[in-house]
């Protein structure tokens, strides 16, 4: 006998051969199957009982499996135990063994097990369970021999069952002990005390019907006095039954490993990964290595392609020229100035995108997210809080809907306050084109710190709600992690062009309009002059003008307040706007550009606010929709001030570090005011 | 055992199945077993975790990286009574 599907049927025909007959149990549908074994001078004759979960008797397969087993009584009982799901099989097994039926354990798909890395040691195994173990593969044929011998010997030697000794607290120990006290006088053949009373506990109205019929009514109510709380006791006893099959499936599988020195990589990785400390380093050293990495490997790229961009958009624009000036700045600065910039970020994101999508083969992700959360849930954030925050990794506006799912209202909302504080994708894209164009050298580093402090943002944040506004009950988070495995380059190549065609698609798209829009904005009222001036007294340069008062106290200048607002639409936006501006303003690369006209002390509040304002209007939307006008216009109008607060005590801190003063050669004049 | 193990989950927080393996002395897979018994006895229900039947009408759901393979349980009325009654 055994579980559904752990190969019973395959090791049934394969022991059986040719002598297999095939029928139907007398007065149901379900299949019999009878066959004939010689071994060792001895014939046996095999029964092929229908796979059964427990003998609770819910299907007709379970009756028929029980049934046999209670009133045929066999010689000797062997139960198939699929390797690959060991506990499954034991726990099967903790509950035949309250029948006094001699066992033999055929431990099947021995050959699978070892290949998933977790060989199941069957002497080991044998040793806890004090039953004979048999290793076997049934599609093979492997160990069927041994099979049969042991089985004989049992059904010759007829060794006695070892009671199983079911580890429960002391009140239950003391009802089962009871019950099986009041009920044994009057259980008949074959039924047992012992197998009775744990059904009457789990609830198994047949037998519970029967018990009663054979109990004189005296004893029904000294039954009902005894069992106050039949659930309690179901649930330790099946805890019990859990905890035995757990530790012997522990003890067959991990000391084995242990005793040969050797534990799996997945098991040596995590101790570190999964480490509270140890582990947010290792995240961090990973963070700074796919950065570094993307720099080291795509820059080159990156440069070769804006070469090749700025030449054919000069050639375009060469060509443009008999159309007017305007149709010809429309082509190297309007179009090449958002759809050549879009083109040489391909580079940086294939390279950034498959880095990611390398750990996350690796099954390394998953830690990360782990250790994530533990880091969060140490300030208040709580159990599915962080499940869309991590989905946020990808984007803000799904994790917000997926908010929908934490029941507490309290919760719900924190969490979509908090949400927009997540990096997503679209900031790593503008920190990993970004960056490296204000810091050359500490590119990584500043990435990690700007990651870093968006996650503190969010830890302090939700600290200080949690215990002021949203107060609410702990939930808990059981989280599976995948095994680690060598990453393959397919899943690789097809996360990187999956990602890399939604961000020309969902992005693409946008940030070449607002591109175009923007550069209109910038070149109207004023036309086609080509000078700086024209921008200063541009639509956007107005707009830029009316709002830097706003960054002044970090000496952001017009083109970055402009940058920032834009970003309102969608992120990536910021680096288009910017390009577009600074091309416009007569410089030749972005890099150069800015680097020459801004301090590191105000690129870094310039980046600090990009990256804890509003991530895109989508996300507004999105709060809105799950949390009400209200909602929405309180958690921008945080972010509004806590990026603009944590922008300016950053750059009041670089600025003591003296990084205020420190600029790229050749300042322009470049429209600072 | 499982009255342990439902006690650790009102605990709250974040724990891996193989942490609560350890702490039990059990293996995973046991572990996982007796969360959905709790779950079928109704004291502790799944607590969403699982965007995979949403991803179909969402406009993100390529450049969303994916939930991980976790679940996240609640206790129930009947779960939050029980523990409490054990604690």
């Amino acid at each position: 006998m055994g579980q559904p599907n752990v190969g019973k049927s395959t090791l049934f025909a394969r022991l059986t051969g040719t002598s297999l007959e095939a029928g139907n149990w007398p007065g149901k549908t379900v299949e019999r199957r009878e066959g004939r074994v010689t071994s060792a001078g001895r014939a046996l004759t095999l029964i092929d009982l229908p796979g059964t979960y427990s003998f609770s008797a819910s299907s007709e397969e379970e009756r028929i499996a029980r049934d046999y087993v209670l009133q045929e009584r066999p010689d000797v009982l062997i139960v198939v135990v699929d390797a690959t799901a060991l506990e499954r099989g034991l726990y099967l097994l903790a509950e035949v063994l309250l029948l006094p039926v001699p066992v033999v354990v055929a431990l099947n798909r021995t050959d699978l097990a070892e290949r998933a890395g977790a060989p199941v040691d069957a002497r080991a195994l044998s040793l806890a369970l004090g039953l004979p173990v048999v290793p076997v593969v049934a599609r093979t044929g492997l160990g069927l021999d041994a099979l049969a011998a042991e089985v004989v010997r049992v059904a010759t030697h007829r060794d006695a069952v070892p009671p199983v000794a079911f580890e429960v607290d002391h009140a239950t120990a003391v009802l089962l002990q009871r019950a099986t006290a009041l009920v044994a006088p009057h259980v008949p053949a074959p039924y047992t005390a012992g197998w009775i009373v744990h059904k009457l506990l789990e609830g198994d109205t047949e037998m519970v019907d029967l018990l009663r019929s054979w109990l004189p009514r005296d004893d029904h109510a000294a039954l009902d006095a005894l069992i106050v709380d039949a659930e309690a006791a179901s649930m330790a006893v099946a805890g019990a039954r859990y905890a035995w099959a757990g530790r012997a499936a522990r003890s067959a599988l991990a000391p084995a490993e242990a005793r040969v020195g050797r534990t799996s990589w997945t098991d040596r990785i995590d101790r570190v990964a999964l480490h509270p400390f140890a582990g947010l380093l290792l995240l961090i050293a990973l963070s700074f290595g796919v950065y570094h990495v993307t720099l080291v490997v795509a820059g080159p790229m990156q440069d070769l392609l804006e070469g090749w961009v700025m030449a054919v958009g000069a050639w375009c624009g060469a060509r443009a020229a008999g159309l007017g000036t305007l149709a010809q700045e429309f082509v190297v600065n309007g179009l090449f100035g958002s759809v050549g910039l879009l083109i040489t970020f391909l580079p940086v994101l294939a390279v950034f995108f498959a880095a990611f999508a390398l750990l996350e083969d690796t099954g390394y992700m998953a830690r990360a997210a782990f250790v994530l959360d533990r880091t969060l849930s140490a300030v208040g954030l709580r159990g599915k809080s962080f499940l869309p925050m991590f989905v946020g990794a990808g984007c803000n506006v799904p994790a917000i809907f997926g908010a929908r799912v934490i029941e507490s209202r309290s919760a719900r909302l924190l969490t979509i306050l908090l949400l927009p504080l997540v990096p997503c994708s679209a900031r790593f894209v503008v920190l990993a084109l970004l960056v490296p164009a204000f810091f050359v050298a500490v590119a990584p580093a500043v990435s990690v710190g700007l990651i870093g402090l968006n996650i503190a943002v969010i830890a302090l944040l939700g600290f200080c709600l949690s215990r002021t506004l949203f107060r609410g009950e702990r939930q808990s988070f059981v989280m599976e992690l995948p095994r680690y495995s060598v990453p393959s380059l397919a899943a690789v190549s097809v996360s990187v062009w999956t990602k890399l065609k939604a961000f020309l698609h969902d992005a693409g798209t946008m940030i070449v309009v607002i591109a175009i829009a923007v550069w209109a904005l910038s070149t109207f009222p004023n036309g086609s002059n080509g000078q700086d001036a024209s921008i200063e007294t541009s639509y956007l340069g107005r707009i830029g003008h009316f709002l830097e008062p706003l960054g002044a106290p970090m000496d952001l200048d017009w083109r970055l307040i402009v940058a920032i607002f834009t970003g309102f639409i969608a992120k990536e936006v910021v680096i288009t706007t910017l390009g577009v501006l600074y091309a416009v303003s007569g410089e030749d690369a972005l890099t150069e550009a800015m680097t020459s006209t801004i301090s590191p002390a105000t690129a870094l509040a310039f980046l600090v606010i990009t990256m804890l304002f509003i991530p895109c209007v989508g996300t507004v939307a999105a709060m809105r929709r799950e949390a009400g006008t209200r909602w929405m216009l309180f958690g921008t109008a945080l972010l509004l001030v806590v990026s603009y607060v944590f922008g300016y005590g950053v750059y009041e801190l670089a600025s003591l570090l003296g990084l205020d003063e420190l600029r790229g050669a050749g300042v322009t004049e470049g429209g600072r005011g | 055992m499982m009255e342990r193990l439902l006690a650790r989950v009102a605990v709250g927080g974040s724990v891996h199945l193989g942490e609560l393996a350890d702490e039990l002395g059990v293996t995973a897979t046991v572990v996982r077993d007796m969360l959905r018994d709790l779950a079928l006895r109704g004291y502790l229900k799944p607590a969403g975790g699982d965007c995979s039947t949403k991803c179909g009408g969402c406009a993100f759901s390529t450049s969303c990286h994916g939930a991980p393979s976790a679940q996240t349980w609640t206790l129930t009325d009947k779960g939050r009574r029980s523990a409490a009654g054990a604690a």
